[in-house]
């Protein structure tokens, strides 16, 4: 292929110089050689094509190369490269009530390996696939219990391409078996988001959230035939409903953004993440620091509401600058926190053009409320609006004194 | 629909715009086009070549599911979308590794005037000059010296080909802090690659 024209050398203010060193360093930039990860993306995107056309991820187009080839793992190098690309059925469930139905190109890929191997899932979510998200984000916070971002779309992802497993470890390695069985148990799961990391070292981690105690318990339990790989699910948090429908919501329909530039912010205000009864709550936000838009910023209760600060029918305006703060809660409307106590949620959803038509009621129930959020949030993004819904959150704990 | 097999010529916007129209070729066409580059940018941002491929490869994931979600839509430069992933992607990782303050990528270097000293080169012989290994290895050496804003926006230039609008908009900063950044760089890569030869 031609080499591509530089349009940034025939910029007129750089002088002769500027132009030798930036080609010194266009000299210094060889080749990157083809490997298994460009495989692994190709056969991604192939399987991504193939399931919007209404199949399933077929191997011809998906596999990786020969693991034999690349240097896999033996475990790896003893399965079929023609196995590479699996794909579960799309199946209906539900939530609360709630019916969901999964896109159909839901499933687990394995995509291909990257030394180790790599097992890109796509579409664990309950929900028809519609946004997307870094895999893990905190958002200008220090404190990760507050502000934490989860995967739009479940990845199964297997790094370390570099570890080698070290002398007397405690763990063994994972057939690729075992991994589509973990993924299977980690997709069984309601208003829930839970990935899992390989590592040599440290065997495999699952992380995420489920929406329940009994639903944490049944994780470990059936992920107890694997402690041999050394299983670790300290890390997954409970967050019942409405707080893990929301959380879906955001990570699957909004672009939760690390860049604090144009990430919209939402936290308490000079408080901690936990709250005893009858506190009040005082609420700090920040607009995208890139865009004019409007701003939604609702409190997601555990008793099945979800409180609108901002606007409702009181506060109507809700159209901000680029970078405006806000505090709501300090004067004239207060919020004190009562019982039902447990886990509940900050959620501040920034968008170029209004979500509603009108202001909403202050006070009203979570379900109805998620249906036309989704409703309004998938229209925006069928406009090409998708990638302004910005949006952040904050987990709060609420527990009696 | 698609009506026809896409073709080198075609810009990276046209191809995604087949791709997202169920053309796999198309994407496959700027893939070779881009991943060289987009490694490079995310390898010499973190020293490793192993991380730069895991970077890379999870930019490319989150394209492809943005194009699957309809969240790109072909409509705005593909680079800029492509080198914003990786920016967010970068500033992810520098969080996870502790290694960066939260906001560190995105502040505006005010004061970079004042810290861009402007010298003036005399180049004799430009084609000794390419062949000299020492001066390749001051080059790479100079970029790993630049601040992690510096060399993200350096490396977009180089790496993405992307002029000062795309870089702004790729780096949610602007066109004056981009030509700021880039000025810097370029003076600290000449004063490595030409010592004190200031004129």
């Amino acid at each position: 292929m031609d080499r591509e024209k530089k349009v940034y050398l025939e910029d007129p203010e750089l002088t002769e110089a500027d132009r030798v060193v930036l080609r010194l360093y266009e000299e210094t930039a060889e080749p990157v050689e083809w490997d298994e990860s460009d495989d692994a993306i190709l056969a991604f995107s192939r399987s991504i094509q193939s399931g919007e056309e209404g199949g399933s991820s077929g191997s011809e187009n998906g596999q990786s190369r020969n693991p034999t080839d690349t240097g896999e793992p033996a475990e790896l190098a003893n399965e079929d490269p023609s196995d590479n690309v699996v794909t579960f059925a799309p199946r209906k469930r539900t939530s609360n009530g709630r019916s969901f139905f999964r896109s159909p190109l839901a499933g687990l890929s394995i995509a291909a390996s990257l030394m180790v191997g790599v097992i890109a899932g796509q579409g664990l979510s309950p929900y028809v696939d519609l946004g997307v998200a870094p895999d893990y984000q905190e958002v200008l916070h220090e404190n990760q219990q507050l502000t934490r971002g989860l995967s739009a779309t479940r990845s199964i992802r297997l790094r370390t391409p570099d570890l080698q497993q070290p002398a007397g470890s405690q763990t063994t390695t994972a057939q690729e078996s075992d991994l589509l069985r973990i993924g299977s148990v980690l997709n069984d799961f309601r208003c829930a988001d839970l990935s899992m990391t390989l590592s040599r070292t440290q065997g495999i981690k699952v992380s995420g959230y489920v929406s329940s105690a009994d639903d944490l318990e049944r994780l470990r339990s059936n992920l107890s035939g694997f402690e041999q790989l050394g299983m670790a699910t300290q890390d997954v948090q409970v967050y019942g409903w409405p707080v893990c429908e929301a959380l879906e919501i955001l990570a699957t329909r909004t672009v939760i953004d690390a860049d604090n530039a144009r990430a919209p912010v939402v936290r308490p205000f000079n408080h901690g993440p936990v709250y005893v009864d009858g506190e009040n709550l005082v609420v700090e936000a920040r607009s995208s620091g890139q865009f004019e838009g409007y701003l939604y910023i609702d409190f997601i209760q555990n008793d099945g509401k979800v409180l609108h600060m901002l606007p409702f029918e009181e506060l109507p305006q809700n159209a901000v600058a680029p970078g405006q703060d806000l505090l709501l809660g300090a004067k004239d409307v207060q919020y004190a926190l009562t019982a039902p106590y447990g886990t509940e949620m900050l959620v501040i959803i920034a968008s170029p053009i209004p979500l509603f038509d009108a202001p909403r009621a202050e006070l009203e129930p979570a379900e109805g409320y998620f249906k036309d959020l989704i409703l309004a949030l998938e229209g925006l993004a069928g406009q090409g609006y998708g990638d302004q819904l910005l949006s952040g959150y904050s987990i709060i704990t609420t527990k009696a004194k | 629909m698609v009506t026809s097999e896409p073709n080198l010529s075609e810009s990276d916007e046209d191809l995604m715009r087949r791709y997202l129209a169920g053309d796999e070729k198309a994407f496959e066409i700027v893939y070779g086009r881009r991943r060289a580059g987009l490694r490079r940018f995310f390898e010499r941002q973190c020293g490793s070549n192993a991380l730069g491929q895991e970077l890379a490869q999870d930019v490319w994931f989150k394209l492809i599911r943005a194009c699957q979600n309809k969240q790109y839509t072909a409509e705005a430069k593909f680079t800029t979308y492509l080198y914003r992933l990786a920016k967010n992607q970068l500033i992810d990782w520098y969080r996870k590794n502790g290694n960066v303050k939260t906001v560190e990528l995105n502040d505006a270097l005010e004061g970079d005037d004042e810290t861009v000293e402007h010298h003036h080169y005399h180049v004799d012989n430009p084609e000794s000059i390419y062949a000299d290994r020492e001066r390749l290895t001051a080059v790479l050496e100079a970029v790993e010296g630049l601040s992690k804003e510096q060399k993200a926006t350096l490396l977009m230039q180089v790496e993405g080909n992307m002029s000062y609008e795309e870089i702004a908009n790729a780096m949610g900063t602007n066109r004056e802090t981009v030509k700021t950044r880039l000025r810097y760089a370029r003076e600290h890569l000449k004063r490595r690659v030409f010592g004190g030869s200031a004129e």
